[in-house]
């Protein structure tokens, strides 16, 4: 190795040394989180499936296919035998292909609690038991996971009762598909990553470049710059929204159910809680590193968390009372109420409030502790 | 602005500031009058940033005082941010903003109307570029505009620290050019430099700094006149060993002898006596004169005899 290669490699690898913030943001973070993770998916069942399933009760339609299924020895044991297999999947600890242990377990409801339970990403497949014997999976075959576990069940079932017919029945009217669920989370975590990137970055950058220092000598107020970084990322938020929104909409008919005024009002309500985290984030360091660590640490978690993607009702019940209460979770479950249940303005009031309360004191404290110079 | 010397507006009294175990400046009292050019001269980790950001209200004396009109930073700060202007070692503005786009921003903040951007464009000769973007623009035209920023509200008091630090000789005296153009309308400058003749070319009263404390005050002529009878003997050795051996035999009878590297400086009173003397010592004890000069003292001499070092290092 030459002189300058050596002294250059050791010049760059001293400044992460005698920068115990930037060492600790490189590598500690990463095996913080990684610890983190390891021990939520390793030790514990990280995620707990739960199917719905409904007994279809008898009626007129169906008596007239009782001649059938009396005929039909295996049909009519697995209806007998259905609740015992339910039972038996509940208490089974069972490893999905290619995945972590996790638990499935089968709560019965009628057709209505389901369907509104499906909707809510609280189950993410729906088993029928037919009158004739035969089953129905309701599920949205976009959803990986929901097809994964239309397969694992039923092929536990064809292990125990190889006669059982099963019917897949796409739930992918608008409003139930995965992508309605989707959509509305996305915004969220865009309102999320737009703001804490975007104003958390700019103010560490602005106070590195010193541009703060320089305007804070003059009779600017304080409240004028942080309210125009803030105004400035909201409309970039809007346009974002806007644009995945008539993505959406063009290509997968997605629709606002709701009314525009309260998803506006959701909107800002959001851009308050997370302005105040960026700029709680940002009050203090000076170095990209840190500041970059600061608002992973903070992003990461709820991105991985807050039911955009996955429902989180699949995470341990512990981790689900505190899950609920991140900003992203409240403002993305909020928005699919509004975006797919047409909720009222009055019924997401406590939403609302609860991001707004977290935004403003989030920015005062903030304030209270920023570094201009 | 009327011009009206001699009234102090800043006054500066028994300032302490500490940085965790390092005593950045210590014990500092002057006065500035109305229409003033004062350098605050010294080497880097003087303490002159120190002094001028407790000014500008940035940071806060640990104890002292400092008044600017009579006032504090104490519930007047909108008024004193009105009064001053101010440009920093080093400032980056928004890349992707013009230099009029710049200056139009920092109007709204002293609510100024933007009339005055093409005024400060001329002041700073700065119009040409006056459509450029700030990334686009070289180190002395960033400086410019740097200093056409703090001229917006047509300050009382000009707080420039080292402007000219980094620039290329041409940059440094243009800026210069701006600067003494600017003299003469009552306004008051502090600056903090390292260059000699920065300071003597731009103000006329001095104040000498050096780990903190002031080592003289006064106008240029006065404090050089204070030490300059006779000359300084500036005495070059072959190498570091000669010039500590020559410096050990004199500095006990010449207590302005300073030694820094191979070179010796000292004022004499007498220079031909001293040279005759001096010849003796170094044919006596075998040590090589590389150079040698008898001359009138500078603000550098003056600075080597009192903190042992020159102002640049």
């Amino acid at each position: 190795m030459n002189k300058v290669l050596r002294e250059l490699i050791i010049v760059q690898f001293r400044e992460y040394w005698r920068a115990p913030e930037v060492l600790f943001w490189t590598l500690g973070f990463p095996i913080m989180i990684a610890s983190v993770l390891g021990l939520l998916y390793s030790f514990k069942p990280a995620e707990n499936h739960r199917v719905a399933y409904i007994v279809q009760e008898s009626s007129e339609n169906n008596r007239q296919n009782l001649d059938h299924i009396k005929t039909n020895d295996i049909i009519k044991s697995n209806q007998k035998n259905f609740q015992n297999l339910a039972h038996f999947f509940e208490n089974l600890q069972i490893d999905l292909p290619g995945k972590s242990i996790r638990k499935i377990s089968f709560e019965k409801m009628d057709r209505e609690s389901a369907e509104k339970a499906y909707r809510s990403g609280k189950i993410e497949i729906i088993v029928q038991l037919q009158i004739d014997g035969s089953l129905q999976y309701l599920y949205d075959p976009a959803n990986e996971r929901a097809e994964n576990l239309y397969l694992w069940i039923d092929n536990r079932i064809h292990e125990n009762s190889s006669n059982v017919k099963s019917q897949v029945l796409k739930l992918n009217q608008r409003g139930s598909r995965y992508i309605d669920r989707l959509i509305p989370g996305l915004i969220a975590l865009g309102i999320m990553n737009s703001t804490l990137w975007g104003i958390g970055w700019t103010l560490i950058e602005f106070r590195i470049k010193k541009f703060l220092r320089r305007m804070i000598v003059t009779p600017m107020r304080k409240i004028d710059f942080m309210l125009s970084i803030s105004i400035v990322r909201m409309g970039l938020s809007v346009i974002e929204a806007g644009i995945l929104f008539l993505f959406a909409r063009y290509f997968f008919d997605v629709r606002l159910q709701g009314d525009f005024l309260t998803f506006a009002v959701l909107f800002l309500a959001g851009h308050i809680a997370f302005s105040g985290l960026s700029i709680l984030l940002a009050s203090r360091t000076n170095n990209t590193r840190v500041g970059n660590g600061l608002i992973n640490i903070v992003t990461m978690p709820m991105f991985l968390l807050s039911g955009v993607f996955f429902s989180y009702h699949s995470f341990p019940d512990w981790m689900v009372s505190i899950i609920q209460y991140l900003p992203l979770t409240i403002l993305a479950d909020t928005m699919r109420n509004v975006f797919l249940y047409n909720a009222s303005f009055m019924s997401i009031g406590f939403s609302i409030l609860y991001l707004v309360t977290f935004g403003v004191i989030l920015y005062i404290a903030g304030l209270k502790y920023y570094r201009w110079y | 602005m009327k011009s009206s010397k001699g009234k102090p507006i800043i006054e500066i009294k028994n300032v302490v500031k500490r940085y965790k175990d390092q005593l950045a400046v210590d014990q500092v009292s002057f006065t500035i009058n109305q229409g003033e050019y004062v350098a605050l001269l010294g080497p880097n980790g003087a303490g002159k940033t120190t002094i001028v950001e407790m000014i500008e209200g940035i940071i806060k004396p640990d104890s002292g005082e400092i008044l600017i009109e009579g006032l504090t930073w104490k519930g007047d700060d909108r008024y004193l941010k009105s009064i001053l202007g101010v440009s920093f070692q080093e400032t980056r503005f928004m890349d992707k903003s013009t230099v009029s786009e710049t200056l139009k921003l920092f109007c709204a903040f002293y609510n100024i109307g933007s009339g005055r951007v093409d005024e400060v464009l001329e002041l700073i000769n700065l119009s040409e570029k006056k459509n450029s973007y700030v990334e686009n623009l070289s180190g002395g035209q960033r400086q410019k505009l740097a200093i056409g920023i703090a001229l917006l509200n047509n300050p009382k008091i000009l707080l420039l620290d080292e402007p000219t630090t980094g620039l290329d000789p041409q940059a440094r005296r243009e800026i210069w050019m701006i600067l003494k153009n600017l003299k003469n309308q009552g306004r008051s400058m502090i600056l903090t430099t390292h260059y000699m003749e920065e300071a003597e070319f731009l103000c006329e009263k001095i104040l000498i700094m050096h780990t903190g404390r002031i080592l003289a005050q006064g106008r240029l002529e006065e404090l050089l006149a204070a030490h300059s009878e006779g000359g300084i003997i500036e005495i070059r050795l072959e190498n570091e060993t000669d010039a500590l051996k020559l410096y050990d035999l004199i500095s006990v009878t010449d207590s302005t002898c300073q030694l820094a590297e191979k070179t010796i400086y000292l004022k004499s009173k007498t220079p031909a006596v001293f040279l005759k003397n001096i010849l003796g010592i170094t044919e006596e004890q075998n040590v090589i004169i590389s150079d040698l000069q008898v001359r009138t003292m500078t603000l550098d001499d003056l600075f080597i005899l009192m903190a042992g070092q020159h102002l640049h290092e």
